[in-house]
């Protein structure tokens, strides 16, 4: 198994998004698990930038969708014209078919709409007046929302958040990183400038080689006692679904290929918990009005967790 | 912080015992009396050695200071945790001591957390006390005093720590009878949540998009541009509602007990509508206890009602001025914002506040502890309802 391909993706990525390796080490993961992701964080970060470099750099098609409350259902997936000079209908493919679709926004549009793009996340195909399209392969949602302000807004719920593999998040660059950007950005937009490292059926075939990637006994079991462990916090009302292990277990899988190992270490399990689990998990409203997050409580359970201890 | 605690009563800290022990050896060394001399250097050895025991017992002793909840309800546990470390082979004697103060009191009032122990060589204990939030309010928990000396307790050295904590007592929640909030509309503003099925308000046209319903078909605007045009719908209306606590009608009828259930009632409010996905703020005269604005614009976001709940938790009753100027000038009242508005009494200031929000067109409930006699004119005014407090709070016989 070769998975030095990934880290030339991470690299390639890296020389236009500034010291946000793990962030980009986690879209990869969603990229090679075959999974979706949701970026939760604030406008400016460079959301749309990460997802255009990461397109560029397999060489994928891109598009972007704004969503927004007028959205349909049909201008994601796509609809059927009338052409009058054959006298038929012609199928008019939407943003959706492509490898890499950032969806912005995404709660700002109205559930209806924002079924119809999480059914095609699901079914990798498209059903538009009763004849289905599949979508290209990969196939790769990056969604975005704001967590600031609800207002106007239709929250994703608990069922449709589980679709994605995972949530991420950005964050603020650091002091040094944030001048870097200044520099790098200071001339050209070194996205123009950036060449594509991969073509998309490499990443098919990574993906496929990613199920090779082994997970001993220990390692599963220890998934399980986490998502288990989530079911039986008292601060939490929903704890995560055997969704929850396989997502983990696929990222994990995922991200030990792209550090170029050919079995998961617990390490990577640990690493992947919050941005695997923690959308998953539903708090009970006294935990919420004090403030607190799925991510405290999910870093409680990682930590009293028994990590398993090397075998052989 | 370190220093050394001068109210000890310990025997050997006085000086005169000190000098008595010293007469005594002189006496005993004149009169050449064996056995008291022994005894006399005997006492003044310990003490010497207690006293440099006392010196080190500081060093390589490690605190570590934990609160298991920062934000508690009335009537909530939580847990205070110190875990101390002695990384040295000299055992010492400790006593831990944690101030409590509440800092919506003044001058601020409080308790002392005390235990006491001691700690052989690398040894680590930890102390817990289980505490119970009784009253709404911010306490300040720590410094942490740390007092430790030799095994006898004949002298002892303190430590204060940096460290201390903010815990926020947020008002009780309160079950709360159906209520319908104030309204601007004889029919009340649409609460359809998609705009697709809000055939209210037509932002616009667009081209037809294959699969809509018939019905939503602009059949003028599609002739008009020889093509099919569908409607677009406006995004359906948010509802808003900004609480409103007049503080200065509390204190000037020194109505603490009804400030804190009028509090209850504001706490619970805001977050049955939260839940209800309405935008609520809150605007108030009152000053805080720590530092902070008392009020919050309305908004709706995850943060927002503890954020309401934490700023009435440090609210006190210590006003800043008039309500009226704080939503003159401190809070703008948007258009579509309707108001609850809670006071003491239903006196001159709720006229004043009732003909402001006449002024502004919004809708306001009064919801005040005692009500006063109306004039006859003002209660047949539909906008402006004044109700006791008491009306929306469920009462504990009706919830038996």
């Amino acid at each position: 198994m070769d998975f030095s391909l990934c880290r030339k993706i991470v690299e390639n990525v890296s020389c236009v998004i500034v010291g946000k390796e793990r962030s980009i080490e986690l879209l990869l993961v969603a990229l090679l698990a075959d999974g979706h992701v949701l970026i939760e964080d604030i406008p400016g970060l460079g959301k749309t930038l990460i997802a255009k470099s990461l397109a560029k750099s397999i060489g994928g098609s891109y598009r972007r969708v704004q969503f927004t409350p007028d959205l349909l259902p049909s201008d994601i997936t796509g609809f059927n014209v009338y052409n009058q000079q054959v006298g038929q209908f012609a199928f008019q493919p939407g943003p959706v078919m492509t490898n890499i679709l950032l969806a912005d926004e995404i709660n700002r549009t109205i559930p209806r709409t924002q079924s119809s793009l999480l059914e095609s996340m699901e079914e990798r195909q498209v059903t538009v007046d009763g004849k289905t399209y599949p979508l290209p392969h990969p196939f790769f949602v990056m969604a975005t929302q704001n967590p600031i302000e609800l207002e106007g807004t239709f929250p994703l719920p608990e069922a449709q958040l589980d679709r994605f593999l995972l949530k991420a998040r950005l964050g603020y660059p650091e002091k040094d990183e944030e001048i870097a950007i200044l520099g790098r950005f200071q001339e050209e937009d070194p996205l123009l400038t950036l060449e594509a490292v991969a073509h998309p059926q490499q990443i098919a075939d990574l993906q496929h080689q990613r199920k090779k990637v082994r997970l001993s006994p220990p390692v599963k079991e220890y998934i399980t006692n986490i998502v288990r462990a989530t079911r039986n916090t008292p601060s939490l009302r929903l704890g995560a679904s055997p969704r929850g292990s396989l997502g983990l277990m696929r990222a994990g899988q995922a991200l030990a290929a792209i550090r170029e190992r050919e079995y998961v270490l617990p390490d990577d399990i640990k690493f992947l918990a919050v941005p695997v689990l923690a959308h998953r998990l539903i708090l009970k409203e006294e935990e919420r009005l004090r403030g607190e997050t799925p991510e405290h409580f999910l870093e409680e359970i990682i930590r009293q967790v028994p990590v398993p201890a090397p075998t052989g | 912080m370190e220093g050394q605690e001068p109210g000890l009563p310990s025997l050997f800290i006085i000086p005169l015992v000190q000098l008595l022990v010293g007469v005594l050896l002189f006496i005993a060394l004149l009169n050449g009396q064996r056995d008291l001399i022994v005894l006399t250097l005997l006492v003044l050895g310990v003490f010497m050695g207690a006293r440099l025991w006392t010196q080190t017992s500081l060093s390589c002793l490690t605190t570590h200071f934990k609160v298991d909840k920062l934000k508690v309800f009335p009537g909530e546990k939580l847990k205070l945790k110190v875990t101390v470390e002695n990384a040295k082979l000299l055992p010492v004697w400790l006593e831990i001591r944690i101030p409590v103060r509440s800092l919506n009191q003044h001058p601020p009032r409080g308790d002392l957390l005390t235990k006491e122990g001691s700690l052989l060589w690398y040894q680590r204990i930890a102390f817990s006390w289980d505490l119970t939030a009784e009253r709404r309010g911010v306490y300040r928990i720590g410094p942490l005093h740390l007092f430790t000396g030799d095994l006898f307790a004949f002298f002892s050295k303190r430590k204060k720590t940096e460290e201390t904590f903010s815990m926020v007592v947020y008002p009780r929640l309160v079950p709360l009878k159906p209520f319908s909030l104030p309204r601007r509309d004889f029919f009340g503003v649409p609460r359809a949540k998609s705009p697709i099925q809000d055939p209210i308000y037509i932002l616009g046209t667009r081209d037809y998009q294959n699969g809509q319903p018939a019905k939503y078909i602009h059949w003028k605007a599609s002739a008009r541009h020889d093509r099919l045009q569908e409607k677009v719908f406006e995004s359906t209306h948010q509802e808003k509602v900004l609480l409103v606590v007049d503080v200065n009608s509390f204190l000037k009828h020194q109505a603490e007990e009804e400030f804190e259930r009028a509090l209850e009632i504001v706490a619970s409010l805001a977050v049955r509508l939260d839940q209800q996905g309405i935008a609520v703020g809150l605007a108030t005269n009152g000053s805080l206890a720590g530092e902070g604005v008392a009020s919050l614009p309305v908004a709706r976001n995850n943060s927002q009602s503890p954020a309401i709940l934490e700023l009435l938790a440090r609210l006190q009753m210590k006003p800043q001025g008039e309500i009226l100027d704080v939503l003159r000038h401190g809070l703008s009242l948007s258009w579509g914002v309707s108001c609850f508005y809670f006071s003491h009494h239903e006196d001159e200031s709720v006229q004043s506040a009732r003909e402001y929000f006449k002024r502004r067109r919004t809708p306001v409930t009064f919801l005040v502890s005692r009500p006063g006699v109306r004039p006859a004119e003002t209660r047949s005014e539909l906008l402006h309802e004044v109700y006791r407090t008491d009306d929306i709070r469920v009462q504990e016989t009706e919830r038996t």
